[in-house]
């Protein structure tokens, strides 16, 4: 595990070191980079992947609401080695072929999320359904002993299904999302007392998703690609830097899997998620020096196995139970989910009479 | 000049901490915030509910309540306040100017200012700091939803309100713009799920779920009252550095050594504004509540608000007038300057601080115990009493993510107080109990008469009071009615009618002891040298009036 890391910590620090590092420039981007290689960030990537592929195959009829609740657990452990490695150099200052390690941290970190989210469904047309999705998060980092409770990121999504679907042929569903950024941002809290609770920029995701019924199994599938808006304005503490702008890669995901019927109260479901993300840019300021450096935390691919089972608690209510794993190294160990509609229309005084 | 070196060094040391503590926050305001406005029924009986449930806000006072609502039900509110808080400073009596020394209360401009005067305020997230002065009455909505289902034990409702509310505002030129120019101090709850479960005829209880946003933002200008800022208004008159408009004239006298007249300072001047918003978006408590009613005659309640640690985090800015950054840059030019300022870790002379801040905050815990007796068939007492656990508002400890030449400045001169990077606020609140009074006369079977009163106790110690919280022992009048509209809707309507006055006497002239005047608060009105961190308003005398008058309405059916 730990060799994977320094791997991955290398090519890190190589990007930003084009040249032979003076000293003061290597101590710098050591305090830069020691916290830049964000959880959040892949973690929030998964986070849109997941949620884009779960509600994207069912549309509502007109004036059709829905109220889904969904509880998120997930568990995220890791131990980094941060690495800095520095060429020896001569009197003239080139360098001698040889290196020095100036500094190896193992830095464990296990973290804890806890998501309940309430998702509002309505149809507004038969073949377009607009939703909106309130996050509340609860993390807790067990290494640092943090405790963070916060809203997270608000998002809206529109799904239309231009074409109509006729049984047994494939039916295909396009949708949007926006996600805001009402959760405590990662490049705007203190990083040593606080724990981030959403991505920290707007971002906008669009694409398709095809699903087909094969009796007794469902086929589905989905393809988005999202765009993540630049934040600028920023001035947070990374080490001797402050970080001004943070300019996110934009992604690309897809999901599959199949679900099976295996009764009338009973289905099982499987599927992969996966997203790829391109290089995060990172501008940081040293008021010591008065320098202004770009830093880049490469490209990332995760990924998740997601399995549920859908258990019919009632005759409408069908409710789903799913345990997932990461299956790369930057994606949370464990995943654990409920997701149950919540009935409104009961409300209704027809209901009741 | 060698008989000003001493003095110099002296006033170099503790200038700026005196300067920059005066500054400082102190944020928070205490019952004021408790048990108001919730509910029309509770205001008009003085808040005096928890053995007499009032509809879908007994998710506050008592969920147990909730069972007596049937059916599904909605409730909406609005409370009308009109609220005036106004501070008045002046010399004391017997102040001798001749006596004033170095710092002459008597040259304070704030007395040519008149009165000061706030308006309420809300925060708003994304925004800040709203002031509420457009209308001079503001509406506080609450609105709320309860269902049982048919022949189910329980209840389940749901609200959206403000458990915690109080912001004040004042105009920029406002006298009381050295204590909380701005200051809100908000919990909103906007989801809060709850059930009350009815266990027999006799015996209910309840509880509920919230999850509310909590928000401190303070915005205040700052000067330094001080002595030592006397001193060097003092030197710099006789250096001549500024003519008679406030011009520089060039004069420096004792440049490159030293350089004191690169902008005009004095105790009276402006420093800076600082500006300091934090917020939890989401903060997780709950509420207990149980009712017992033996008899018709009799009821007991009992509501339990569970504390909630909140974790603040936001930002802070700090801008400096130009005379207060100009002067800190030239000094530092200087040899004394730059030697002292690298060892007392003086400003450099940046117009402009920022960063992040945290500071972890309990909203207290709250127990009330109530009764209830109904007597000559008609009439009804209601007596509670309350206790909130504001011990827990020892001190506030407001942790920065850099270091802030602020602070760094002041550690020098409350270094029990201050590091680098944190500051502690000494608040030394206290947890007190405090009654509540209700009466009501059933007119007939639709309509009832009802009236309260509520001494409400104060948690701010003497010591503590300022014009921040304007808030000693306050006792509150109401009065109200109930009007069973039809079967299933209810109006309630009251009137309520609040003041609290303080009086807080400036330290005799010729006070040697700081601390032994108990009339005197260290959070305002202390004139000491290191005083200045808390006290922007040395020697002079400050009366505090705060009125509020509520006209509260509430509407409940079925649907």
């Amino acid at each position: 595990m730990l060799t994977r890391h320094s791997l991955y910590a290398l090519p890190l620090l190589l990007a930003l070191s084009p040249g032979v590092w003076a000293e003061d420039d290597l101590s710098q981007a050591r305090e830069a980079l020691s916290k830049q290689e964000d959880d959040a960030d892949t973690e929030k990537a998964l986070e849109e992947v997941f949620e884009a592929a779960e509600e994207n195959y069912s549309l509502l009829k007109q004036g059709g609401v829905g109220l889904n609740y969904n509880f998120d657990y997930s568990y995220y452990g890791d131990q980094r080695i941060n690495l800095v490695v520095e060429p020896n150099l001569d009197e003239d200052g080139e360098p001698t072929g040889s290196s020095s390690i100036r500094n190896a941290d193992v830095s464990p970190a296990a973290t804890h999320t806890f998501t309940n989210s309430f998702t509002l469904d309505y149809g507004l047309f038969n073949n377009l359904t607009v939703s909106g999705r309130l996050p509340l998060v609860a993390k807790f980092d067990t290494e640092e002993s943090l405790t963070s409770y916060a809203l997270g990121d608000l998002s809206g999504t529109l799904r239309w299904q231009p074409w109509e679907y006729i049984p047994g042929t494939l039916s295909k569903t396009l949708f949007t999302t926006f996600k805001s950024k009402t959760g405590d941002s990662p490049y705007e809290i203190d990083l040593n007392k606080n724990l981030s609770s959403g991505s920290g920029y707007y971002s906008w995701s669009g694409g398709i998703s095809a699903s087909k019924v094969m009796d007794p199994v469902v086929l589905f599938g989905s393809g988005s690609y999202g765009y993540n808006l630049p934040v600028t304005d920023l001035d947070q503490v990374r080490g001797s830097s402050l970080l001004q702008e943070v300019h996110p890669g934009n992604s690309l995901s897809l999901s599959m899997g199949f679900a099976y019927s295996l009764s009338y109260d009973v289905s099982l479901s499987v599927s992969f998620q996966g997203s790829y993300n391109d290089e995060t840019r990172f501008r940081l300021y040293t008021p010591a020096t008065g320098r202004t450096t770009d830093s880049v935390s490469g490209s990332q691919l995760s990924g998740i196995m997601n399995f549920a089972l859908g258990v019919r608690v009632s005759p409408t209510t069908i409710a789903n139970v799913n345990v997932g794993f990461g299956m790369t190294e930057l994606s949370p160990d464990i995943i654990l989910g409920l997701s149950l509609p919540i009935d409104i229309e009961g409300v209704k005084p027809s209901a009741a009479n | 000049m060698i008989e000003m070196t001493p003095r110099r060094r002296f006033w170099r040391r503790a200038l700026p901490a005196a300067v920059l503590m005066a500054s400082l926050p102190n944020t928070v305001n205490s019952q004021l915030a408790q048990n108001l406005f919730l509910d029309t029924k509770a205001m008009s009986l003085g808040n005096a509910v928890t053995a007499d449930p009032t509809g879908i806000m007994d998710i506050h006072f008592n969920p147990a309540g909730l069972t007596k609502l049937d059916g599904r039900q909605w409730q909406l509110q609005a409370m009308n306040i009109y609220l005036s808080a106004t501070s008045t400073f002046s010399l004391p009596d017997d102040y001798d100017a001749d006596q004033a020394g170095l710092l002459d209360i008597s040259n304070d401009p704030i007395l040519q200012e008149g009165d000061s005067q706030a308006s309420a305020a809300a925060y708003i997230p994304g925004y800040g700091i709203m002031p509420m002065d457009m209308l001079p009455i503001l509406t506080l909505p609450t609105a709320g939803v309860s269902i049982q289902p048919p022949g189910s034990k329980f209840t389940f409702a749901n609200a959206v309100y403000a458990p915690m509310a109080a912001g004040f505002a004042k105009a920029d030129d406002d006298p009381g713009r050295y204590q909380a120019k701005q200051v809100a101090l908000q919990r909103f709850t906007y989801l809060s799920p709850s059930f009350g479960y009815k266990v027999n005829d006799e015996f209910s209880v309840g509880a509920s779920f919230l999850f509310s946003h909590q928000a401190v933002s303070v915005v205040q200008d700052i000067r330094a009252p001080s002595v030592l800022v006397g001193v060097g208004e003092l030197l710099q008159d006789s250096f001549g550095c500024f003519d008679e408009d406030g011009n520089p004239t060039g004069n420096d006298p004792l440049a490159p050594l030293i350089t004191l007249c690169g902008g005009n300072i004095g105790p009276y001047d402006d420093v800076g504004e600082l500006r300091l918003t934090t917020e939890e978006t989401l903060s997780p408590s709950f509420n207990l509540g149980l009712l017992w009613e033996p008899t018709d005659w009799f009821a007991f309640g009992l509501g339990y608000q569970s504390e909630a640690v909140t974790h603040l985090k936001g930002t802070y800015e700090l801008e400096y007038t130009r005379d207060f950054a100009d002067f800190f840059r030239s000094f530092r030019s200087s040899i004394v300057g730059a030697i002292g300022g690298a060892i007392f870790s003086l400003p450099t002379g940046q117009r402009r601080e920022s960063g992040n801040v945290s500071v972890e905050m309990t909203y207290p815990q709250h127990l009330q115990l109530g009764t209830k007796f109904r007597f000559l068939d008609r009439y009804q007492i209601n007596v509670d009493a309350g206790w909130t656990d504001f011990e827990k508002w020892d001190a506030l400890k407001f942790e920065f993510d850099r270091q802030v030449s602020f602070l760094s400045t002041a550690k020098t001169l409350a270094p029990e107080l201050v590091t680098d990077t944190t500051l502690s606020q000494t608040l030394g609140y206290r947890s007190v109990w405090s009654w509540g009074f209700g009466f009501q006369y059933d007119l007939n079977s639709r309509v009832q008469l009802r009236a309260g009163y509520e001494p409400r106790e104060t948690s701010i110690p003497d010591n503590a009071r300022s014009i921040q919280a304007p808030l000693g022992f306050a006792s509150l009048y109401s009065v109200g009615m109930g009007y069973q509209w039809d079967m299933d809707t209810v109006i309630d309507l009251s009137l309520s009618f609040m003041q609290s006055a303080e009086s807080i006497k400036a330290d005799p002239q010729d006070a040697e002891q700081v601390g032994e005047y108990p009339n005197s608060s260290n959070a305002i009105n202390r004139n000491c040298l290191t005083c200045t961190v808390t006290n922007p308003y040395p020697g002079l005398d400050v009366d505090t009036k705060l009125t509020i008058g509520a006209a509260g309405i509430s509407f409940r059916t079925k649907f």
